[in-house]
């Protein structure tokens, strides 16, 4: 198995206080590949130290930059009902055009958790 | 033009049940298009809500939960759609949901997925599964095991591992551990050549000789996965009986325990497998797998058996 461990207690306070999540989904733990955070069921971990030739554990759900942790499509997905800050709603044509790579319209510059799609950036 | 080698004719020639012209017909007839929703991420009637005031037409497949046929689609690339880029939909064929269906995990359940790239089966059994339980998804190549991450990832599901390991040994690791196993083998896909027609032309009755003893070795190790009264799906997407038959009945033939249990499919026509062909005599558990055609239900063609790891 790679060198795949839970993600430091600092690391996970961090990533809640910035998105103020509360209660972390139930069963499910963060673990730390270099700058990466996965998404992995505790029993998928647990059962993962037994086996051979692991090069996949759950889902990527965020990467480190600076001192933050910017959340995947998936992480914001698996997070979704739990973040409390940092939330821009956007709706089904927005989210169409951000995935074609044109930019959301917002008054302001803001950063932000772009409901559904992941960290983004809204101009 | 398509048109068999003359290897794949000699063969259909003496494969007593088959309608070779029949066979040919179908392979010029695209797969209909099929979504599987993704029940993960969100509600399947919040979903199937969405898709419909987007301009999609449903129709449910009777033999696959949250599956259904697309009567009509905003764009014709349905890989290019927001719903699939954000894993709400997952494209695949739909007969190649069946060995799921049979499989059959049930949410705390642990299961293998053999040979799982490129992944729309494992992302059927993590929705089964519902979060509860685990799926460890294998596949040999470090190619297809990207596709396979990524379709995993798209999935969502938090609840799979991947391992990059020859099917054949993993039984070393693994003995007894599971308690649902899908062994869909690589084959000579002569049941899906709509999806690519020169599996007709390339056919060489070698394709069949290797195939037979790496998917008899790939069975063999995914029945010693199981745990005593596990449960064991083995597919393949092809109509050879070398491939298909003659591989189940040598696996009960060596382990007298195992036993094939006979599922009920809604909505699917299929054929009895054969007794016997190329000398070699099946035992008659074989007579209780599942197999059809591809012009039998204007699908893919597909051979299932469904067997349960008796106490040795």
């Amino acid at each position: 198995m790679r060198p795949w461990r839970p993600a430091d207690e600092s690391v996970v306070r961090n990533i809640r206080a910035y998105y103020g999540i509360k209660h972390f989904p139930p069963g499910i733990m963060l673990v730390s590949t270099g700058k990466r955070l996965r998404v992995v069921s505790e029993e998928a971990y647990e059962l993962a130290k037994r086996l051979k030739g692991v090069v996949g554990l759950g889902v990527y759900a965020a990467k480190k930059f600076g001192e933050n942790y910017y959340l995947s499509i998936e992480g914001s997905q698996i997070f979704g009902d739990h973040i409390e800050n940092r939330v821009i709603e956007v709706t089904w044509e927005e989210a169409e055009q951000w995935m074609r790579g044109a930019p959301i319209q917002r008054e302001g510059r803001s950063l932000g958790i772009l409901s559904w799609l992941g960290w983004g950036e809204c101009i | 033009m398509i048109k068999p080698s003359e290897d794949l004719s000699s063969v259909l020639a003496e494969i007593p049940d088959i309608d070779a012209e029949m066979l040919v017909e179908a392979a010029y007839r695209p797969l209909p298009e099929c979504v599987r929703l993704n029940t993960i991420k969100v509600d399947e009637k919040v979903l199937l809500e969405l898709l419909e005031s987007r301009g999609w037409r449903l129709k449910p497949l009777p033999w696959a939960r949250h599956a259904y046929l697309v009567e009509e689609a905003p764009v014709k690339d349905l890989g290019a759609t927001p719903e699939h880029m954000l894993g709400l939909i997952y494209l695949q064929g739909p007969v190649s949901m069946l060995p799921v269906e049979i499989l059959s995990p049930r949410p705390g359940d642990l299961v293998l997925d053999l040979c799982a790239a490129p992944g729309g089966k494992s992302t059927q059994i993590a929705q089964h599964l519902n979060m509860h339980g685990v799926l460890v998804a294998n596949d040999v190549s470090q190619k297809r095991i990207k596709a396979l991450a990524f379709n995993i990832q798209r999935w969502g599901a938090t609840n799979v591992v991947i391992t990059l390991a020859d099917g054949r040994l993993v039984h070393k690791w693994c003995n007894g551990l599971f308690d649902r196993v899908l062994v869909d083998a690589p084959c000579s896909s002569l049941g899906i050549a709509s999806k690519d027609w020169s599996v007709f032309s390339r056919y060489r009755r070698g394709v069949t000789e290797r195939a037979r003893r790496l998917q008899l070795g790939l069975l063999e190790s995914g029945y010693r996965c199981l745990k005593p009264g596990g449960v064991l799906v083995y597919s393949t997407c092809t109509i050879h009986p070398l491939e298909n038959e003659w591989v189940v009945s040598t696996l009960i033939e060596r382990h007298p325990e195992a036993r094939i249990i006979r599922d009920r499919v809604e909505g699917l026509r299929s054929r009895p497998p054969l007794e016997e062909f190329g000398g070699f005599r099946f035992s008659p558990e074989v007579s209780k797998c599942f197999k059809c055609y591809p012009y039998d239900n204007m699908g893919e063609g597909f051979f299932v058996a469904k067997i349960l790891r008796g106490e040795a």
